[in-house]
């Protein structure tokens, strides 16, 4: 029994030695605009991501359709009016996590991170830098992280009707199960 | 009834009607999914379509309720708990990547399957790296 738990761990070490890229079609980014007249949130689970465990490359693509809202509405004018998720379909992100080789893959832990890059979403393309982390359990590897992107800086226009409704920057948060290796 | 009184009357309905629509619209629910009419197609074809043609493809399915039939390839839970299911199209892996919005505990892979949802499209995958994009199928229900 030993010998074969032994051999199991050893397997898994080995996977995970071998295998430098890791990625999931699953990941899940939300994203919440707090105003004191109403919060909102949307969740988009159907998140690609790819990290390189050698090289420290990260890259995210995403559906903007993905983004469920709790309201039928809000997720219409989001898309239509918004985000115009017609004529820019995706968003993506192509980065690198700061000194990747200080995260020991082999060992449970959190290894706070720092990820910088490029985010491209309604057409247009800024570099943005946020702190996060990677989770080591059990084999199993998540990457988080929680930062803010100002609407302005994407030339998302919220009509002045609903401004007050609208919080001007929206807190986005990035939770990753990379489930699938290579 | 003097002509004043007849349009503060016709005013306050029509401020009625305006509140009334708004409150509507403001608590419109999400399309029912479970009862709605879908496409029908298979996991083979419906992968085919979308690699083949992008643009009459998301013509006819993105966006639109589909039901589409198939293996079941893996099942998992994603980060929010929600049940993933990949049904096998004929290409080594790509799925279609179905989120379900009820909870479903007895999916096995294997299982041939009906499965109806609203679909997102193909997703990008990564060339260089050899990994396939999956077409994307939302708030899911099995179709019994």
């Amino acid at each position: 029994m030993k010998k074969l738990l032994f051999s199991i761990t050893l397997l898994n070490c080995c996977n995970i030695v071998f295998a430098q890229k890791f990625y999931t079609k699953n990941g899940s980014i939300s994203f919440f605009s707090t105003t004191y007249v109403e919060n909102i949130q949307a969740d988009n689970n159907q998140v690609m991501s790819v990290l390189n465990a050698t090289t420290g490359e990260l890259q995210f693509s995403l559906f903007i359709k993905g983004f469920h809202f709790k309201k039928a509405l809000m997720e219409e004018h989001f898309n239509e009016n918004y985000l115009e998720s017609d004529q820019y379909p995706k968003a993506t992100f192509k980065g690198t996590i700061a000194d990747i080789n200080k995260i020991n893959f082999l060992k449970d832990g959190v290894y706070p991170i720092l990820v910088s890059g490029d985010l491209t979403m309604h057409g247009i393309t800024n570099k943005i830098s946020s702190k996060g982390s990677i989770t080591i359990k059990e084999g199993a590897i998540t990457g988080s992280s929680v930062f803010s992107v100002a609407l302005a800086d994407y030339k998302i226009v919220i009509p002045a009707i609903v401004e007050t409704k609208i919080s001007k920057t929206i807190e986005i948060k990035v939770n990753c199960l990379y489930d699938q290796k290579m | 009834m003097g002509t004043a009184k007849k349009i503060m009357i016709t005013f306050c309905l029509l401020i009625l009607i305006g509140v009334a629509a708004a409150f509507y619209l403001w608590n419109k629910p999400h399309q029912n999914v479970a009862n709605a009419a879908a496409v029908k197609t298979n996991a083979v074809s419906l992968y085919k379509v979308f690699k083949s043609d992008s643009i009459a493809a998301n013509k006819k399915f993105t966006q639109q309720v589909i039901e589409v039939s198939g293996t079941v390839n893996r099942v998992s839970k994603n980060q929010q708990n929600q049940t993933v299911v990949l049904i096998s199209t004929n290409t080594n892996g790509a799925y279609i990547n179905c989120t379900l919005e009820q909870d479903s505990k007895n999916i096995q892979p294997g299982q041939l399957i009906n499965i109806k949802g609203i679909c997102n499209g193909i997703g990008q995958g990564d060339a260089d790296l050899g990994i396939k994009g999956d077409v994307y199928l939302v708030r899911c229900y099995l179709d019994q």
